[in-house]
This record gives C-alpha cells, structure tokens and sequence, in this order.
C-alpha cells in the first residue's frame, strides 16, 4: 500500500511539475493557466505559461497591465520624491529613502516582465522593445 | 405522486462511509481526493469558459485603464492609445470597446 502511495504521489508531481511545465499539454490548458495568474496578478506565473498559451492577445494584456502598474509605481514614486524634498527630520527622510527604493525595485522587476512578455510577441516586423511608452 | 421514503440513518451511514473513505484513501496515498477532484473541476471549468474570461480580463484592463477616478471616456482612450502603440491588436480592441463607452455616454 506504501509503495501505490508513492506511486500516486510521483505520478501527480511528474503531471504538475514536469508535464506540465514542459509545454505538452493542449494549449487551451496554458491559456486557463496564464489567465488564472493574470486574475491573480501572479506575472512570473502568467510568463511561465505564455509560451505555450499561442494566443499574442494575452501578451498583450499582460504588457498593457504591467505598463499600468509601472505607471501607478512612478505616481507613486514622484509622491514620496516631493515628501522627501519637504521633510526636515531625519528619521522621516530615512523611511521616505526606503520606500523610494522599494519604489525602484517593484519598478525594476516590472519591467522584467515586460520584456519578457514582449519577447512573445515578437515576429516579423514587432521587434521586441522591452519598454513601455 | 408516489411517497418518497427518505432515511436520515441512511444519509448519516452514506456520508461516514463517505468520509472514512476519504480519510482511508488520504492515509494510504497522502492526497486529498476531494481537493484533487475539485481543483479538476476547477480546470476544466476554467477551460470551458475561456472566451469569457478572456473577454472579461478585457474589461478589467480597461477598469485599470481609467484607475478608479472616474476618468472620461476620452481621456483613457488618449491613455490606452499612448500606452498600446506596439499592440495593435488590442489597441484595436480596447478602442472599440471605448468608443462603445463614448456612444453610450453620448446618447
């Protein structure tokens, strides 16, 4: 009994992990899986899948989301700038210059997933830029 | 109509059955069945209503398009056009489903 656990139980990580991450199954799956992430705002997630997705148009969405959330961040970012360039006290100006780095690192990080979003929809005459407007 | 003879003794003995079971299954392979046969629902769920879903992750970038501040419909049309230039295809959409907005605003 011991031995059809294990079986069971490397049966379903060889389908989870392995299977599915190795682009086999039907691409309606991927699109389920990509669409899933983009509800959960999960883009490493979205990304893995996106290959195997083979519609462009989620791509899209997933560069269009992003290129939002860059945009919300640097708001984000100016805000904390023009509080900091207001500020006297030490202690106040040391939390502002964290969360400003926090700022750059989330704006970091966004623009890697869009480039490799952007990668997908790449093809003759769409070279990908990697940079949203 | 006939009589329908209900057993509450019967439910109680087919729902224990039903949950030693489970447990049984849940000791000797270390998985939820349940939870397996509900996260396979959920898939194929997911992927029969693909179309709509994707037709409402449309409608939410749009939603985050006008971020909440009650923005005209101009204006993030102007917006999604700066920030689509290399997608067309869902430039394309997107302008249509906010030239849907503008018509019914103007109407």
């Amino acid at each position: 009994m011991l031995g059809l656990g294990l079986l069971v139980r490397l049966g379903r990580q060889v389908l989870a992990g392995p299977v599915a991450d190795a682009g086999v199954l039907p691409a309606g799956y991927y699109r389920h899986l990509v669409l899933a992430a983009l509800e959960e705002e999960d883009f490493s997630g979205a990304l893995r899948h996106l290959k195997w997705a083979g519609n462009p148009l989620l791509a899209q969405i997933m560069v269009l989301r992003l290129r939002l959330l860059s945009a919300r961040h640097r708001q984000q970012q100016v805000a904390v700038q023009d509080l900091l360039a207001s500020e006297s006290s030490p202690a106040r100006q040391a939390q502002y210059q964290t969360l400003l780095a926090e700022e750059a690192r989330a704006l970091e990080l966004l623009r890697d997933y869009e480039a490799g979003a952007m990668a997908h929809l790449a093809g003759p005459g769409r070279a990908p830029t990697g940079a949203g407007p | 109509m006939p009589k329908r003879d209900l057993s509450l003794n019967g439910a109680l003995v087919g729902g224990m059955a039903g949950w030693v079971a489970e447990v049984a299954i849940q000791e000797v392979t270390g998985h939820h069945v349940t939870t397996g046969i509900l996260e396979l629902l959920g898939a194929a769920a997911g992927m029969w209503r693909l179309d709509r879903r994707l037709a409402r992750s449309l409608t939410d970038t749009l939603e985050r398009a006008q971020d909440g501040r009650g923005r005209d419909y101009q204006e993030v049309k102007r917006r999604i056009d700066e920030l689509t230039r290399d997608l067309p295809e869902l430039r394309e959409i997107l302008g249509n489903m906010v030239d849907a907005g503008i018509s019914a605003q103007q109407a």
